[in-house]
């Protein structure tokens, strides 16, 4: 399929049919997170995403739809929006890719400080497989390729200090100084979602041992 | 994919060290995910690694200087 760009001065009409008009467009990476995405861009701290925007470059519209202190329950009213980037156009290399990286939110106190961004483990799992076939179905066969990114530990003791607390009351247990922490559950469901999935999105993983 | 384990483990348990705060990523931690994250695409989606991807656009080596619109047809996305 040839590529139907319009050229400026351009004043040809092809009369091509619709499918060969469909615009061929630069592959896109969309990453759909919470404040772990949105500073992902920093140039301060030597941000992730800005390290992939330089891995592609004149490759991949690298696009950044993170929001501090999002859950997945919040995530699920914006997924519209992050779904729209795919749909105009075709990727002119194949597929699109989307990343999905909540949890540390959800995981907060449900009794602690952060308690309005407490998502419960089964809920949090819903939501992200909500998210998920929203995309796929939204698309279909056009669908972007995702991969699930789930939610590191924290350093708790840092973390408290920034906050001014004598100690964090944020989260619960914290991984890995404490085994049985929620964001490591929330890793094993992420986990276990993709693992359940006959479709399964590849998945950065934090192991829990 | 457990790529976090390989981050976990080139972290060689400094944990703190991979944030700036204790929650949001260093420079380090960034790095660290980066080289994460292009693992599993390398691995899991090979057609879609950076060097799996050309460039878009013609190489300005490759248009015709004389007649550059007829190199801008001939080229793919």
């Amino acid at each position: 399929m040839a590529t139907k760009r319009r050229a400026l001065g351009s004043t040809t009409d092809t009369g091509a049919s619709e499918e060969e008009t469909m615009a061929l467009r630069r592959t896109k990476i969309v990453l759909f997170g919470d404040s772990i995405t949105q500073q992902a861009f920093s140039t301060k701290h030597s941000g992730w995403a800005a390290a992939v925007n330089d891995a592609y470059q004149r490759k991949v519209d690298i696009v950044n739809r993170g929001y501090s202190g999002y859950n997945t329950r919040w995530a699920s009213q914006l997924v519209h929006e992050v779904s729209s980037h795919f749909a105009s156009g075709s990727p002119a290399n194949g597929r699109d890719i989307l990343t999905i990286f909540f949890g540390a939110n959800d995981a907060s106190l449900a009794d602690g400080t952060a308690a309005a961004q407490h998502v419960p483990i089964a809920e949090y799992k819903a939501n992200l497989g909500k998210l998920i076939d929203f995309v796929r179905s939204d698309h279909g066969s056009r669908a972007p390729q995702i991969v699930l990114i789930t939610p590191p530990p924290v350093h708790e003791r840092s973390w408290a200090k920034f906050c001014g607390e004598e100690t964090s009351n944020r989260w619960e247990a914290l991984f890995p100084f404490r085994r049985s922490a929620p964001l490591a559950s929330r890793a094993l469901a992420s986990r276990a979602l993709v693992s359940s999935d006959p479709n399964p999105s590849p998945l950065l993983f934090w192991q829990v041992s | 994919m457990d790529s976090w384990s390989a981050l976990h483990s080139k972290a060689q348990g400094d944990l703190e060290g991979l944030f700036w705060d204790g929650l949001h990523m260093s420079a380090r931690g960034n790095t660290l995910l980066f080289e994460a994250l292009m693992g599993v695409i390398q691995s899991s989606l090979p057609g879609l690694a950076p060097d799996a991807l050309p460039l878009d656009a013609p190489l300005w080596r490759d248009i015709d200087p004389k007649n550059y619109e007829s190199s801008f047809r001939a080229a793919r996305f």
